[in-house]
């Protein structure tokens, strides 16, 4: 089979997306690839497709649980049963069952802080890896905005598989974050395929409010007026279960429901599913919503808070309109977003303090146990895998928790600190970028495309609240709803045996 | 419902634990204590009942309890039922029956493979039986999913048959059920073109409390999986060699490697050296061991006279709060000593 035949055989296409098979052929031809393409577009199907056709295994790093699984998903509804997730949240069980068929699958996902064991490394050496797949490939810089420290060992990793075809792929690349990335994989030859990222059909509105009342009284205007699919993103779990349940009172026909990192992994599943299904209207979520979520109907994306930089956000607001049909995104914004968000980043970061904490061990100690230091500042899983690498990288400590103090020297310790205090000058200039966009008199499209590229495409149905958009230019299709209300006799037929419901009602539909 | 369940369990425990220990039963925590209690209060078939109820919801309805009266606490961990509980309790007689399935004691985990392998099932024969290939499993346990997988393969030419036979075996168990009951159980399944609601949900749909939900889900799914035991239409899901709960297997595995030392007449420093742990949980190990097997030579680690000048007081004492008996004992007699002749002793009384 071509590439065409892949796509249409597997995932029933009929044809590849702009770009898609320009990327196929360059891989297929063992051409390491740095690759961009908008939110929606199909990044995967570039590395699926050739995983299908050629021989050996595709491994894909992947930092985003959820998005893996759901990549696993997606795959095995298509009848794509050869794929397969490996992170820390497998059981056991899982871990062994995925072992044991290693060696029959086409497509493994990985995330990448397994990548640094020995004992998945060693299994990976002795097959025959045909493409290493970098997803979200900015998270190797230290300027992206997902900087992820597993990430800076991907390069030696890659060099021990033999060096398969390597393919990066990111939805947000600057020009910082290329400079890092190519840095980073500097012994290979990688060809650019950079697209346009911006999105012609959707239209942005930024509203401004004085309190949380007022944005909550412009979302039920403005959904009693548009009945659509919708997600309302926050920073807060607590608001999107407020808010959640203030629409379900205020608008009993839209069917609403929230979504955050705290719900049991069932319950999320349920949501998606829902959403995806078109069972579900609206959806208060966290940033964990979303990522993978592939509904292509979705018209409307309000910010009820903001994120803390332009590529969070140009993620969030792709995830509108990828029928390419007119679709809207609504920022909400008030003065004191700006403290939240920076509280936010606060807890990104690692203090200063906890540094110099962290050296009086080093210096008084012979070893040291990290879980307990982690313990002890609360720090999260992140953090302590950026110290773990850190402090590894500078040789010391090593696996046996043994510190080496010939080099906790004064310079190591205030290059480190320096380093820290560079990027939280850093995410701070990432947020006002973010916030000027949206507050400036400049056009909205513009200043928030800027970063990625350098020409902006004419947007045919509107383009923003300062280029003269208004809500009111908004006419999608809405949607009807109505509730079943059945005997929990119906209930039971139509649930258990859908079949004799549609020879008794001939094909009739009920949605 | 569920607090019914929580009065009538606070009830069963006499105030000699916390209310905390019911939540710990109820969601089948793996610890010493637990087990211990399941034992001394004969609450087994409670054991792992709502594994995922979460500890706000426990507390939301013991706060409720409290302030509505029916129960007091005396300090932070201790509490006592009042009157107007124990009115409460004889009123509620009825619903004796609807706690039926809970006179029986079942293994959880086979409970649990039965139970998911019932929903993917009928997941999977409601979309095929439409020709409907793509839909995201409801449940992501590889092990579940290659079951169903063989179970499709064996019933693909008569999912229909299949469909029509489990409804009408639903139709005969759920009838049984409040008409309440029913929908929430029907609501919750994902079905073709229909996907299971969450919990906050039907929360919001039947305004009841979530763990009442799952109480309510819980006692039908527990209903067929017993009555499967019996030859019904779902029988073929039960997982193969059917478990029967034997005590051994809730000890912990931790304890189950001390438990060999144990047996090869290790004394406590050799175990502690033996497995390199602490010494509490060295402890904890063997109070664990002493409740769940019957052949741990008490004598081995607590001597005879020790053992019988504890057995004396507590055959005297109607409390079972260990802190109390040993301030009324000697100081010579360790919390070790005590907590293994307690277990011991306990053990001995329900036989």
């Amino acid at each position: 089979m071509n590439a065409l035949e892949t796509l249409q055989h597997y995932f029933h296409y009929n044809e590849f997306q702009s770009g898609q098979a320009a990327v196929i052929d360059d891989l297929n031809k063992s051409q390491d690839v740095l690759l961009t393409l908008p939110t929606g577009a199909g990044k995967s199907i570039c590395y699926q497709v050739p995983a299908l056709m050629n021989n050996g295994l595709t491994l894909v790093v992947t930092p985003l649980l959820s998005l893996m699984e759901d990549q696993v998903r997606h795959l095995k509804a298509f009848g794509i049963k050869q794929v397969a997730a490996l992170n820390s949240f497998n059981t056991k069980k899982e871990r062994q069952h995925v072992l044991k068929h290693l060696s029959q699958l086409k497509i493994l996902y990985v995330s990448p802080e397994l990548l640094q064991q020995d004992w998945i490394l060693k299994r990976l050496k002795k097959l025959y890896i045909r493409f290493f797949v970098v997803d979200e490939a900015h998270c190797i810089s230290q300027w992206g905005h997902e900087f992820r420290p597993d990430y800076m060992k991907l390069a030696s990793v890659l060099h021990s598989l033999r060096h398969p075809t390597l393919l990066l792929v990111t939805a947000t690349l600057t020009e910082d974050v290329k400079r890092d990335i190519f840095e980073h994989f500097s012994e290979r030859n990688i060809l650019e395929h950079l697209h346009m990222i911006d999105r012609d059909n959707i239209s942005f509105i930024v509203e401004k409010c004085v309190s949380n009342m007022e944005k909550d009284r412009y979302i039920v205007d403005c959904l009693s007026a548009y009945h659509v699919p919708t997600i309302i993103y926050f920073s807060s779990k607590k608001e999107t279960e407020r808010v959640s349940h203030h629409l379900r009172t205020a608008l009993p026909d839209h069917r609403v429901a929230y979504y955050h990192g705290d719900l049991e992994n069932n319950e999320r599943m349920l949501i998606q599913q829902q959403f995806l299904s078109g069972e579900l209207d609206v959806i208060c979520a966290t940033s964990a919503f979303g990522m993978g979520v592939n509904k292509r109907d979705v018209r409307l994306v309000i910010h009820y808070h903001l994120p803390t930089q332009i590529e969070s956000f140009v993620q969030e607001v792709g995830r509108a309109g990828r029928d390419q049909l007119h679709s809207v995104s609504i920022s909400l914004v008030t003065e004191h977003d700006r403290l939240i968000t920076e509280r936010l980043i606060e807890g990104e970061m690692i203090e200063e303090a906890v540094l110099v904490q962290l050296f009086r061990l080093l210096d008084q100690y012979p070893e040291i146990d990290m879980d307990e230091f982690v313990d002890r500042h609360q720090l999260n899983e992140v953090h302590r895998r950026y110290l773990q690498n850190y402090l590894e990288n500078h040789d010391i400590i090593n696996d046996n928790k043994t510190i080496n103090h010939h080099n906790v020297t004064e310079f190591f310790k205030v290059e480190w600190i320096e380093t820290i205090t560079k990027r939280q000058q850093f995410k701070r200039k990432k947020l006002l970028e973010l916030l000027l966009a949206l507050n400036g008199d400049r056009c909205i499209r513009r200043s928030i495309y800027q970063p990625f590229q350098t020409k902006i495409k004419d947007a045919p149905f509107g383009c923003c609240s300062v280029c003269g958009f208004t809500l009111a230019q908004f006419n999608p299709i809405q949607l009807q709803t109505s509730t079943e209300k059945l005997s929990w006799e119906e209930k039971l037929l139509k649930r258990l045996r859908p079949h004799s419901e549609a020879l008794d009602w001939k094909g009739e539909r009920d949605d | 419902m569920f607090r019914y369940l929580v009065i009538n369990l606070l009830h069963t425990i006499k105030s000699n634990r916390s209310p905390a220990a019911i939540y710990h039963i109820l969601t089948g925590k793996k610890s010493s204590q637990t087990i211990q209690d399941l034992h001394v209060f004969q609450l087994h078939s409670y054991y792992r009942l709502l594994p995922h109820l979460t500890r706000q919801s426990f507390d939301d309805v013991i706060n409720s309890i409290v302030d509505e009266g029916l129960m007091m606490w005396v300090n932070k961990k201790d509490y006592t039922l009042t009157d107007a509980a124990m009115t409460y309790l004889t009123i509620q007689t009825n619903t004796t029956d609807y706690f039926h399935s809970l006179t029986h004691t079942i293994d959880p985990s086979a409970k649990y493979i039965f139970t998911e392998r019932l929903y993917l099932t009928i997941q999977t024969f409601t979309h095929r039986v439409m020709n409907e290939r793509g839909f995201i499993p409801v449940t992501d346990d590889v092990t579940i999913q290659a079951f169903v997988k063989q179970y499709y393969h064996v019933h693909k030419q008569q999912l229909s048959d299949w469909l029509e036979a489990c409804h009408t075996h639903l139709y005969k168990v759920l009838i049984t059920y409040p008409e309440h009951d029913r929908h929430i159980f029907l609501d919750r399944l994902s079905t073709y073109r229909h996907s299971g609601q969450s919990f906050q949900q039907l929360t919001d749909r039947y305004g009841s409390h979530e763990a009442d939900l799952r109480l309510t889900l819980a006692l039908i799914e527990r209903d067929l999986f017993i009555r499967s035991q019996q030859q019904t239409c779902l029988s073929d899901l039960l997982p193969g060699k059917q478990t029967v709960l034997r005590y051994p297997s809730l000890m912990t595995r931790s304890a189950q490697k001390t438990h060999q030392l144990v047996m090869r007449g290790y004394s406590i420093d050799e175990l502690i050296q033996a497995r390199q742990l602490k010494r509490g949980t060295i402890e904890d190990h063997l109070v664990e061991i002493c409740t769940l097997e019957d052949h741990f030579k008490l004598t081995d680690y607590v001597n005879e006279d020790k053992i019988a000048q504890i057995e004396t007081y507590l055959s005297t004492r109607q409390t079972q709060k260990l802190g109390e008996i040993k301030r009324n004992l000697p100081a010579a007699i360790s919390y070790l000593d005590l907590r293994l002749v307690f277990a011991h002793y306990q053990k001995r009384l329900y036989k």
